[in-house]
């Protein structure tokens, strides 16, 4: 073996090619964040000792101020890179930022999470296990604070199938916790979220071995109500859109700014949606006509809520 | 300067991909190349000016384990006798048995080559990654290829 086929062999060794995602660059940002948040506050404790000190020593009297100054870096705006990788997009929450109960659980071991919902970084990285009946099923933690059972959904990314999942409490040395059992009905690129509490994760795993790249693209876009009495209005609104097409439907909430985004199988959609300021008979009132979904590529979609 | 999202954007993948090989733990890679990425943020002006900014984000990663390193350098040679590769097929190894050569090596060995071949890191990269002396990577470098039964091919490692 020569150096070029060492060269060769590690890098087929370290896996995949790795994403610098959306996902995990605001994660990084939100780790330098904290630690400048933590290292402001301290030094904002460091400069009110000091001057309590020099009070002390020159006997004068404590003026005005409190050290307090804790800035918040501003985040630089970011470019919008698509992702069609089935790479897990996980941001491991830093040590420092895990509650002991969560780190005692994970005994140690890197977590995902916040809030109420957690769970282990290496549970994301195993794989699903082939049924005898075709379908495909991974066991799954949780850890919730204060217990409960989490509702998870799933959704295939990269063509159609089912999910289902089915959670319990389980109780060993490390406290009580939940197992769940995530059975994906085909193999493909899932995408798996569950809510707790306020609190969400969303993972992707790869069931079997599809081929790769995936063949799906972006739909975003945003919820708009316009008309209304002159002059009328043109105004974002939350809500949810929805798209039905060849290859299946799919579903997603808008931000309370109107705006979406999705990732969806290629294809074509017909986009609707609806939004909970209007009323019940009025839902999927909301058009967004038909939107033409390529590999890799982001669509923009307006879904326009006409009001009379 | 460089823009920080530009400077992400190249390095975070290979570094996560060669921190997860040298150390053998892809969780634990992805833990301490967000922070060593944050670090890098946090201290963008100064870290830009750098020669090679993602060198000093290998070193931020790889700090908790100088230490092992450290006691892995002094142990070689004493105990540790790292096995080397079969020849197998007339010298074509296959991946499997690199994977197998390279889970035997010592800690350093194994950090040494990989961020040499696959992080490209210079030898004066990997040892401040390293903390120890140009000297001792470039030794450490030859027995980890001597184990993996590299051929040099008269080429400086």
């Amino acid at each position: 073996m020569n150096l070029d086929e060492l060269r060769a062999e590690l890098d087929r060794l370290a896996g995949p090619e790795v994403l610098a995602t959306d996902d995990v660059r605001g994660a990084v940002r939100r780790r330098a964040d904290r630690a400048r948040r933590r290292f402001g506050a301290m030094a904002a404790t460091a400069t009110v000792v000091v001057v309590v000190l020099v009070a002390v020593l020159v006997g004068g009297a404590l003026r005005s101020g409190d050290g307090s100054n804790i800035k918040v870096a501003s985040v630089p705006p970011t470019t919008t890179v698509a992702d069609h990788s089935c790479d897990s997009h996980v941001a491991i929450t830093p040590a420092n930022d895990v509650p002991s109960d969560v780190a005692a659980w994970a005994q140690g071991a890197p977590v995902v999470g916040h809030g109420g919902l957690w769970t282990a970084r290496s549970a994301i990285a195993v794989r699903a296990l082939r049924q005898p009946d075709g379908t495909w099923l991974l066991k799954f933690p949780w850890f919730t604070r204060p217990f409960g059972v989490p509702q998870i959904n799933g959704r295939r990314l990269d063509g159609a199938g089912s999910f289902h999942s089915d959670a319990n409490a389980a109780t060993d040395q490390r406290g009580t916790w939940v197992a769940s059992s995530l059975a994906f009905s085909t193999s493909g690129c899932w995408e798996v979220t569950a809510r707790f509490g306020g609190a969400t994760i969303t993972f992707r795993t790869l069931v079997g071995s599809p081929p790769l790249p995936l063949a799906i693209g972006t739909i975003s876009g945003t919820l708009r109500e316009v008309g209304g009495p002159a002059p009328g209005r043109d105004l974002t609104v939350a809500g949810t859109v929805r798209g039905e097409g060849t290859q299946g439907s799919w579903e997603a909430r808008t931000t309370p700014g109107g705006d979406f985004s999705i990732d969806v199988p290629v294809g074509t959609y017909r986009v609707t949606g609806s939004s909970p300021v209007f009323l019940n008979d009025l839902r999927d009132a909301c058009g967004g006509g038909t939107a033409v979904v390529t590999r890799g590529h982001t669509t923009s979609v307006q879904v326009i809520c006409p009001v009379r | 300067m460089d823009d920080f999202d530009g400077f992400f954007e190249r390095n975070y993948g290979a570094t996560l991909r060669a921190v997860g090989l040298a150390i053998g733990d892809a969780g634990r890679a992805e833990d301490l190349t967000q922070e060593a990425f944050a670090r890098a943020f946090r201290r963008w002006s100064s870290v830009s000016k750098l020669e090679r900014p993602v060198a000093w984000v290998y070193v931020v990663a790889l700090n908790a384990e100088r230490k092992r390193w450290r006691r892995d350098r002094h142990e070689a040679g004493r105990e540790r006798t790292a096995a080397t590769v079969p020849d197998v097929a007339g010298g074509v190894l296959s991946t499997i048995v690199v994977r197998d050569a390279l889970d035997r090596l010592p800690p350093r060995q194994r950090a040494a080559v990989v961020l040499r071949y696959l992080g490209d890191l210079t030898v004066a990269d990997i040892a401040d990654v390293m903390g120890c002396a140009e000297g001792t990577v470039k030794a450490t470098l030859h027995q980890a290829l001597a184990n993996l039964r590299v051929d040099l091919d008269g080429s400086e490692p």
